[in-house]
């Protein structure tokens, strides 16, 4: 038997009216929905599509505080957790050891531990560590960088260790010079030449320069500081030691090593003079000594044409005496010689006059004659006794 | 009820017959899409309207640039000056207390018309200071956190509803900014912090600035931002000299922005078009006064007097690099002339005055 019209109408789960394809009208609420439903959805992707990247979780963000106000104290049990230990470091009474790169741990004073793992950087990276600066040690044959920041435990002091691995002694002392203020006095022990800030030590050894820079000047940043001075540099990697012509300065003439500059280019402002070393003299302000080496006799003469030749448009010729010529500045009236001694040459410039000249260049002169030049240009380090 | 009392179509379906030319007509047209399509799939990458994408290059995002607003305010009427610069005196054992700070800072602003004037009520204010390196305060290499502190109070006591501090280290950001002691002035102070991520990052593109027309920028911190200071130490740069005002907006820039080293005084130059902020206010109270950026040794910090504000970021640094990093009016730095020249080409350039010439446009007062 077919169903009763009413009964069929009840049957309908939402409306009781003819499915709309059989309608005739549809009333003015569905119509009103249909069309405020449309628009909402409309507007809705209208508002994702200007929105596009722009959202900014952070603006969304719950805040601290009204987390804080609604959390609750959290009485769970937990096990408690072991600390993860690296299983490629060694371990001592079940602890690892801390881990400092290549730095050796004597050179850490007890209580002192790393904040965050050490860190290299090579010529390609060093922007990533001191953008803008990276251009001065990369002109000073810059090979890497090895960062470490550590920390007290149990207080807030820090260090920042910096070690640059300038490839050379040469390159060492030239950053070195260049970052150091005239007139500061550098401490030599051992092979270390550096000094204390008030927040740290700053120094070299061998080919690598060093920055210590606390947070803050403590005892204990200084103490820490002092502390890796004294003992970092028994575990470093030597290269070939000081250079001939730094022995030769400060080893034997006796200019102190604060005094001593290496010029890796562009000396007297020339492109072709490069490997200068200069030693600012004690008694006589703005006057420099300077001895350069080249690979043979041959060289070193071309180059002392070179100079000469160049020189010569700010300068007149006062005297020439086979390998040796002084030279007066037209406007300045200062001195500038120039000698060779085999592959050496060596002058100085900024003499107030002719005798204060000869005087500073004799005892130069003296060495390199009476001293047969070494073929490699190098001698050990401990021949450098620097004057302190 | 069964199936066939329930009919599936209407009743009043009638059936539409296909005739043989309508037949062959959707038959054609099938077949040019399908042709169309297949072209467009198969046909060589350098076929004209090829979809082959063999390099991916075709695929590549491209990204619209946007510009960033111009976010200067005309100075009060009346008000001569250009730069405020405000000297204060340290207490006995050298340093300097809050409120003296906050002193020289008001000071310095209400030479130029004052904070009022250009902050107002619900504006988002967008701080950026320098923290370019992992570097405690002491050294001179990033901005000093207690003169952020005391300037987000200010700005926050002027009416804006919301600070924010913003800047791209290149060294991990969380450390730079913890270590230079800028995030935590900046929480103490009632402001908020924004790291960069690799989504906070736009292209920007500004027009006649030669080395970074399109170029990455630190966009986030930027949305529906109202107003925009710099603040910024004084100190030695290696590569350009000196680094204050103008060459703070570096820490904005995005990519392999180290490439820029090569050419320093025309990024540095484009940088003062790149962003016209509403106020540049320069710390000469820390300053780094050789081996910077980066500094080291804080005995290289000379303790200044002076905090300094301005509407005109060239003569501030042209004052700054006279009369607060001490060197020589002579070796001004090449980037100064040349942002002068960008910004007096520039179409943008407005009423503001961008000047090296800061004579008769500085006013000093001196604090107790």
């Amino acid at each position: 038997m077919a169903p009763s019209p009413k009964k069929k109408k009840k049957e309908k789960v939402f409306n009781d009216r003819d499915r709309k394809i059989f309608r005739k009208r549809i009333s003015k609420g569905e119509a009103v929905f249909g069309v405020c439903f449309v628009a909402f959805t409309v507007l809705m992707g209208v508002w994702f599509a200007l929105q596009r990247d722009n959202y900014d979780p952070g603006e969304r963000d719950v805040s601290d505080r009204v987390l804080e106000a609604q959390s609750v104290e959290d009485k769970l049990y937990r096990t408690p957790l072991l600390r993860w230990t690296d299983p490629s470091v060694a371990h001592a009474g079940g602890v690892a050891a801390p881990d400092f790169g290549v730095f050796p741990a004597a050179a850490f004073a007890p209580g002192w531990a790393p904040s965050a793992p050490p860190q290299t950087f090579d010529d390609k990276t060093l922007y990533e560590k001191i953008d803008g600066q990276e251009v001065q040690y990369k002109a000073y044959g810059f090979k890497s960088l090895s960062f470490l920041a550590i920390a007290i435990t149990g207080g807030s002091e820090e260090i920042n260790i910096e070690l640059y691995d300038m490839g050379e002694f040469q390159n060492a002392l030239g950053i070195f010079s260049v970052q150091r203020g005239a007139d500061r006095n550098v401490e030599a022990n051992g092979d270390v030449f550096s000094y204390m800030t008030d927040a740290g030590g700053i120094g070299m050894v061998d080919k690598y320069y060093f920055k210590l820079t606390g947070n803050d000047s403590s005892e204990a940043i200084l103490a820490q500081s002092r502390h890796f001075i004294q003992n970092f540099p028994a575990n470093i990697q030597k290269s070939g030691g000081a250079p001939y012509a730094f022995s030769l300065l400060v080893g034997k003439l006796g200019y102190a090593f604060q005094d001593v500059e290496y010029v890796k280019e562009d000396a007297f402002s020339y492109s072709f003079c490069n490997d200068f070393w200069f030693a600012r003299s004690k008694t006589v302000e703005e006057m420099r000594v300077f001895i350069h080496q080249q690979d043979g006799p041959e060289n070193a003469t071309a180059l002392f044409q070179k100079i000469v030749d160049e020189q010569l448009n700010e300068f007149s010729e006062v005297s020439r005496d086979g390998n040796s010529i002084v030279l007066k500045h037209e406007f300045l009236n200062t001195f500038f010689g120039l000698a060779q001694s085999g592959a050496f040459l060596y002058g100085v410039e900024g003499a107030p006059d002719d005798a204060t000249l000869a005087g500073a260049m004799k005892p130069v002169k003296e060495m390199l004659d009476a001293e047969a030049a070494p073929a490699a240009g190098t001698k050990p380090a401990a021949e450098a006794k620097p004057e302190a | 009820m069964s199936k066939k009392e329930k009919p599936i179509q209407h009743p009043e379906y009638v059936k539409a017959p296909m005739e043989r030319r309508q037949f062959f007509g959707k038959i054609a047209a099938a077949a040019g899409i399908a042709s169309v399509a297949g072209y467009a799939s198969f046909a060589p990458g350098n076929w004209p309207g090829s979809l082959k994408d063999e390099t991916g290059l075709l695929s590549k995002p491209r990204h619209k640039p946007f510009q960033i607003p111009d976010f200067r305010v005309q100075k009060p009427t009346g008000v001569f000056a250009d730069v405020g610069v405000a000297r204060g005196s340290r207490q006995a054992d050298g340093t300097y207390s809050s409120e003296q700070l906050a002193r020289m800072l008001t000071a310095s602003i209400d030479q130029v018309g004052g904070i009022k004037h250009y902050i107002k009520n619900g504006d988002i204010v967008l701080i950026k200071p320098n923290v370019a390196f992992d570097r405690s305060p002491n050294l001179g290499a990033t901005s000093n956190p207690e003169i952020l502190e005391t300037l987000i109070r200010m700005v926050l006591e002027a009416g804006a509803q919301e600070v924010r501090v913003a800047d791209n280290p290149i060294e991990s950001p969380p450390d730079c900014f913890k270590k230079s002691k800028i995030e935590y002035a900046t929480l103490k102070g009632g402001g908020r912090v924004y790291l960069p991520d690799s989504n906070s990052f736009k292209m920007l593109h500004t027009p006649g600035a030669r080395l970074i027309e399109n170029w990455w920028f630190f966009h986030r911190p930027f949305l529906n931002v109202d107003k925009v200071i710099g603040f910024s130490p004084v100190k030695d740069h290696n590569l350009c000299h000196a680094s204050m005002g103008m060459k703070n907006w570096y820490g904005l820039l995005g990519g392999t922005r180290n490439q820029f080293h090569q050419d320093i005084h025309n990024i540095v130059s484009d940088l003062s078009i790149m962003i016209r902020p509403t106020l540049t206010i320069v710390d000469g109270t820390n300053v780094l006064m050789i081996n910077g950026p980066t500094g080291g040794d804080p005995s290289n910090v000379k303790k200044g007097d002076v905090i300094m504000a301005g509407t005109d970021p060239v003569a501030l640094d042209s004052w700054a690099f006279e009369h607060v990093l001490e060197r020589d009016k002579n070796d001004m730095p090449t980037y100064l002339t040349l942002a002068q020249e960008k910004h007096a080409s520039s179409p943008l350039k407005g009423e503001i005055r961008y000047e090296m010439n800061y004579e008769g446009r500085v006013k000093e007062v001196q604090l107790g």
